[in-house]
């Protein structure tokens, strides 16, 4: 098994008998940086909690630093390596920004003081300002200062840059990305942000009710897929639906869009039996890849 | 050097830097010798994946392009001649202008024109693809 | 640190606590009560103190919550806490023992006056302090329960109905005999009060019932060994639920 930062087999979790999740197998290298991308509700907030033992899951297995995660021990050993924001990016409203952090550096033997100075000038965060009166876009970062300082060798971010201007966001993301480069950590965020996950993301996974519908290196995905586009002289051939090689087909009168995957020419060519009277062959965007998935029934 | 990245483009990034460093070295921008920017400073600056740079640089060192010495960074080969290369950027520059002008008489807009490059581009590169792999 | 975030959690309720403490002794040379009454006080005081350890508990659940809000379910820094390298029944524990250092030492303060102005001697004052805290115990486990389960506002409705059913059976005298109520008032009354007020004279007849059944003959250490049980008890049910709990 080569290195994998994050492990997961067959992954199970139900609420009230509603299936969150049907069987999740995440693969996340080390050194990667891995965008967790779905709709709202499709399981992406469930996965990162049971990765941090906020959940217990119904079925399946979890391995963080390749070290199985299934007691309250293993959980606090593999926390100790993993820097966490929430969603709700929430932090004790009776501290203030200096205060939560001398909180929390004690805990971590790693603690990286000058990279909490760094981040604290980057970030501009007044260290006696009390956090709930902090923005929303002062609170992630704080929060993601109390997560890169600490040393991980894993961050797992949900939504970290959800609610932030592009300013803040471009911080944000040069931020992770240093990190990153200098220190080879691992990051495993969940984002809305499509742009986001294709600027700093070698690896998408997307979730869709319940279940990873793809899972790649993001340039890999690039030149796997491509969008076909055949122009027809009568209405398209219901043939086009059938064509082997294409995830998803789109037909409108007399075009036909096609989200071909895998052996492209073979596809073109079987397209080109149905005689169209044009075809043209696109490169694919992530949000194309994410629509294409999820609007299927 | 200026690095500008289209992430939502069907292009792979790293071969968007690697081109884009080419373009910077063959028309001086960056001369023989001189020092690029660290991988960590690209990745920060430009926000982007170090793993992305990482394999850029080395696709580039492999084309021999870039020199990679251990322990001080990437720096532009010396052995690359440029002269060619402008020649024949400056004969691709007059082909592709004489190109536009007979496309700008059909009556296309810029937007469709780019529209069919973008689209004999990719079709051109599956048949040499195609072709390579029959070979 | 988790020490210090329980302090800076919970401070400012003890203050007030402390306050509302201070104001009934003001009662004296405030509003020149006499000092016959101002001994009936006490039982009021000690029942506000033991009371208000439910309050100062509202986090033995690892419901962390702002500094007076009532909040149903948890607060968002609860993830946090629990996304830490430290196990969930340590986070419990210190939360939970920081609370109940709290509620004793508000009893041991409370106690100084019986000393200082009513003559009391030291042993009995320390006896009516060691009783006290061991029945307040039993009250800061129901309510540290009910934190595991519910959010503040619950918890504290629901721990002042337990107090309460636990007031009630005092009319029963099974009951009565182990119940940390009658701990609880066997310490105060009769340091506090006793002998210049008896159960006779209370005007309020809810009052006067259970005073008289804590008189009944069975011991005090009865009490006290009631509510010891009862507290480790609901720490044994705490610990199960926040195990499993999920957030």
């Amino acid at each position: 098994m080569n290195d994998l930062v994050i492990q997961t087999r067959g992954l199970r979790k139900s609420y009230d008998g509603t299936p969150a999740l049907r069987g999740i197998d995440l693969a996340v290298p080390r050194g990667s940086i891995c965008g967790f991308v779905g709709r709202n509700g499709a399981g992406k907030t469930t996965t990162l909690k049971l990765l941090l033992n906020l959940l217990r899951p119904d079925a399946g297995d979890i391995f963080l630093f390749g070290e199985p995660v299934d007691s309250e021990a293993a959980g606090v050993q593999a926390r100790r390596r993993i820097g966490f924001v929430t969603e709700e990016k929430q932090l004790y409203p009776f501290m203030t920004v200096g205060q939560t952090i001398r909180f929390t550096r004690p805990f971590f033997p790693g603690w990286r003081r000058d990279l909490e100075a760094r981040y604290l000038d980057i970030f501009q965060l007044p260290e006696n300002k009390p956090v709930p009166k902090l923005s929303k876009g002062m609170r992630t970062q704080l929060m993601l200062l109390l997560a890169m300082a600490r040393g991980a060798e894993l961050l797992i971010l949900d939504e970290p840059t959800d609610g932030l201007d592009p300013a803040v966001t471009e911080e944000v993301l040069q931020a992770l990305a240093g990190l990153a480069a200098a220190e080879g950590t691992s990051i495993l965020f969940s984002s809305h942000q499509l742009a986001e996950v294709e600027q700093i993301a070698d690896r998408v996974c997307l979730i869709d009710r319940g279940q990873i519908v793809i899972d790649g290196a993001l340039d890999d995905l690039k030149t796997e897929y491509r969008r076909i586009l055949l122009v027809f002289s009568g209405d398209a051939p219901a043939a086009v639906a059938s064509l082997e090689g294409v995830d998803h087909v789109r037909t409108r009168g007399r075009t036909a869009s096609l989200l071909a995957h895998g052996d492209i020419d073979a596809t073109l060519n079987r397209a080109r039996e149905l005689q169209p009277e044009s075809v043209e062959v696109h490169p694919v965007t992530l949000k194309e890849l994410f629509l294409d998935h999820v609007k299927e029934a | 050097m200026e690095l500008r990245i289209n992430f939502s483009s069907g292009v792979p990034i790293y071969v968007q830097l690697m081109e884009q460093i080419k373009h910077a070295v063959e028309t001086g921008a960056v001369r023989a010798g001189e020092q690029l920017p660290a991988i960590r400073k690209v990745a920060e600056d430009l926000a982007m994946n170090p793993n992305t740079v990482v394999r850029a640089y080395r696709e580039l060192e492999r084309d021999g392009i870039l020199e990679v010495r251990h322990g001080s960074g990437a720096y532009v080969s010396a052995t690359r001649t440029t002269a060619a290369k402008t020649a024949a950027l400056e004969r691709a520059g007059g082909v592709l202008s004489e190109a536009l002008e007979e496309v700008a008489a059909l009556g296309l807009t810029e937007a469709e024109t780019r529209r069919v490059f973008e689209s004999e581009f990719a079709q051109g590169r599956e048949r040499g693809r195609a072709t390579r792999r029959r070979t | 640190m988790l020490w210090w975030k329980a302090w800076m959690e919970t401070r400012w309720r003890l203050v007030f606590v402390l306050a509302c403490v201070a104001f009934l002794w003001a009662e004296g040379p405030l509003f020149g009560v006499p000092l016959a009454k101002l001994k009936l006080v006490f039982l009021f005081q000690y029942a506000l103190v033991w009371a208000f350890a439910a309050t100062m508990l509202a986090g033995a659940g690892l419901n962390s919550q702002t500094t007076w809000g009532m909040s149903a379910g948890y607060h968002g820094s609860m993830l946090f806490t629990l996304s830490l390298p430290v196990a969930r029944r340590r986070l419990f524990a210190v939360r939970a023992a920081a609370g109940a250092v709290e509620t004793c030492a508000l009893i041991v303060v409370s106690a100084v006056p019986l000393v200082r102005f009513f003559g009391l001697s030291w042993s009995t004052a320390s006896l009516y302090v060691a009783g006290a805290c061991v029945c307040s115990m039993a009250a800061y486990a129901i309510s540290a329960l009910f934190a595991c389960v519910t959010g503040e506002m619950w918890q504290l409705y629901g721990s002042w109905g337990a107090l309460g059913a636990l007031g009630l059976s005092m009319r029963y005298a099974p009951l009565a005999r182990f119940n940390p109520l009658r701990g609880f008032l066997l310490s105060a009354y009769t340091t506090a009060v006793h002998p210049h007020v008896t159960a006779a004279s209370l005007p309020v007849p809810l009052v006067r019932e259970p005073l008289q059944s804590a008189f009944a003959s069975a011991p005090w250490i009865d009490a006290w060994l009631g509510s010891a049980l009862l507290a480790v008890l609901c720490c044994f049910a705490a610990v199960r639920i926040l195990d499993r709990k999920e957030y």
